[in-house]
């Protein structure tokens, strides 16, 4: 429907017998005739047409590419099945990513910088789990070790690509200020600010302080 | 939150596993709550009764035989030199520049920083995870065609791939220059590490190992083949080649991180040692024996030596 010569169904397919997200590469070599752009329609037919006959999967665009997942819904079925094989994520864990993720590339130093305290075991562990690797070495005295975000990260967070990334939020907003701070401390704070959100203060809402924990 | 009067509850608390404290992320963590619960600006922190809670926590934590990690007691020195500043009249001198003049200025910049890293961590944890929210098949590798380990590269296969690489070597000169080796096998060994860890666990051609390096001199492929061999050796990547139904090696051979046994440097660097010094003395070493061994001084050595 949404390209005249995509065989939809044959698409489909494709991707549901990829055995990681079909890359666009990977579905222009069965359609080489496929119009750019095209493929981004055509799932968006199929994912209509799931839904319409009330498939409990769909198909994602991650890491450049389509792969079918099932929809939140049938998250506590699938893990009563088998569930060790739920992804477990320290709070430790999730802000070293957050911070590898945006500040990319960047040393163990910075990340302790960053946050504060040693991320010698964290860092090991996300290495290990795939979710960061080894980007380059800094030219400076030990050479250290730069760190970036896999395609297993996004992946498993439903990025397509970096540049997907929610924008990060200002200071501002997530931080209560009692009153409107016109004083001189509060205008050393400014740069920072900027430097840090990527968005004008769009999302003015109140910071959600609810924490999120997973064990 | 004051211990000399939650001492004993905190105890008997402790023995029945019925105390609940927040988990916090290291001082900045902590600092952030005691900020957002005393509602005040982080740009204007009343640092007298921060660090007066800051130190109490500390103390509470200590009564609960929780390891008080050195980095939350840098930052109660942080506090207490920050406080002390407080005290001491404005130096007019530095009073112009903005961010000399209130000594909170550095605190708040990190507090701001971590605040807005802490908040995208949390929206990064909100959106659907996959293999917590979302599922995909799962395919089970072994049943893959090409499954490693099983199906090998013939030594006759690695041996012709390796001619069909030094086949591509400019045989210009003939000439009978002696130049020292100008990178040690170790390095060879990592740059082959860190071209496989860049494919981020995809497969590379194994011809494709030999293209990264500049021009490919004929020492240079030597060394990046000792260097394949020696990490398959120590097990830290893969070689294999598809197969026709009748088990003969086809097609190119590929190399993959064997991702379950990643080495860290200091495997490397003594695979590498021992692999040298074999190749030295042409004697077999015994792996246990320490190894005089610098590649620091053999690099060194190399580079003001100029074959051209």
């Amino acid at each position: 429907m949404s390209d005249e010569g995509l065989d939809l169904t044959a698409l489909e397919a494709l991707i549901f017998a990829s055995d990681g997200p079909a890359s666009a590469a990977s579905i222009r070599r069965a359609f080489p005739d496929l119009a750019p752009g095209a493929i981004t329609p055509a799932v968006a037919e199929i994912n209509a047409r799931l839904l319409a006959s009330g498939r409990p999967y769909e198909i994602a665009e991650v890491a450049a590419g389509w792969q079918f997942r099932t929809r939140p819904l049938y998250a506590q079925v699938i893990l009563a099945a088998k569930p060790e094989r739920k992804v477990r994520l320290s709070r430790a864990a999730l802000e070293t990513l957050a911070l590898v993720a945006y500040r990319q590339p960047l040393s163990r130093a910075e990340i302790e910088d960053l946050r504060g305290v040693d991320c010698g075991a964290v860092v090991k562990s996300l290495l290990e789990r795939d979710f960061v690797r080894i980007v380059g070495r800094r030219d400076a005295p030990g050479r250290p070790a730069l760190f970036g975000t896999t395609t297993a990260f996004l992946e498993t967070f439903g990025l397509r690509a970096l540049t997907d990334l929610p924008p990060l939020r200002e200071v501002e907003s997530l931080i209560s200020a009692p009153e409107a701070a016109g004083d001189a401390e509060a205008s050393a704070l400014e740069p920072i600010a900027e430097e840090i959100a990527d968005e004008p203060s769009a999302a003015s809402a109140p910071a959600d302080d609810s924490e999120i924990r997973f064990h | 939150m004051e211990p000399a009067a939650s001492r004993e509850e905190v105890t008997v608390g402790r023995n029945s596993c019925a105390v609940k404290l927040p988990a916090f992320e290291g001082p900045l963590d902590l600092l952030l709550h005691l900020i957002r619960a005393n509602e005040v600006d982080i740009a204007d922190i009343p640092i007298a009764v921060i660090s007066e809670q800051y130190l109490a926590y500390l103390e509470l934590m200590r009564m609960l035989d929780i390891d008080v990690a050195a980095d939350y007691l840098l930052m109660a020195a942080t506090l207490a030199h920050i406080k002390s500043r407080m005290l001491l009249p404005p130096d007019p001198d530095i009073l112009a520049d903005d961010e000399g003049a209130d000594p909170r200025a550095e605190l708040a910049r990190r507090l701001a920083e971590y605040a807005v890293f802490k908040h995208a961590a949390e929206t990064l944890a909100r959106r659907p995870l996959l293999n917590r929210d979302v599922f995909a098949a799962q395919i089970d590798a072994s049943a893959l065609p090409d499954k490693e380990g099983v199906l090998t590269v013939s030594l006759f296969g690695l041996l012709e791939a390796m001619q069909g690489v030094l086949a591509r070597i400019p045989a210009a000169e003939v000439r009978h220059t002696v130049s020292r080796v100008r990178i040690t096998l170790q390095q060879a060994m990592i740059e082959v590490m860190d071209r496989l860890r860049a494919a981020d666990g995809a497969t590379v051609l194994f011809e494709d190992l030999f293209l990264a390096y500049g021009e490919p001199t004929r020492e240079r492929v030597v060394l990046t083949f000792l260097s394949i061999l020696e990490l398959a050796k120590i097990q830290a990547l893969l070689i294999f080649q598809n197969a026709t139904l009748d088990a003969q090696p086809t097609g190119p051979i590929r190399v993959r991180l064997a991702v379950e046994s990643a080495p860290d440097e200091a495997a490397i660097e003594h695979a590498a040692a021992v692999a040298e010094a074999e190749f030295t003395t042409g004697v077999e070493v015994d792996e246990d024996i320490e190894l005089d061994f610098d590649p620091e001084h053999d690099r060194e050595a190399g580079e003001d030596d100029d074959v051209g």
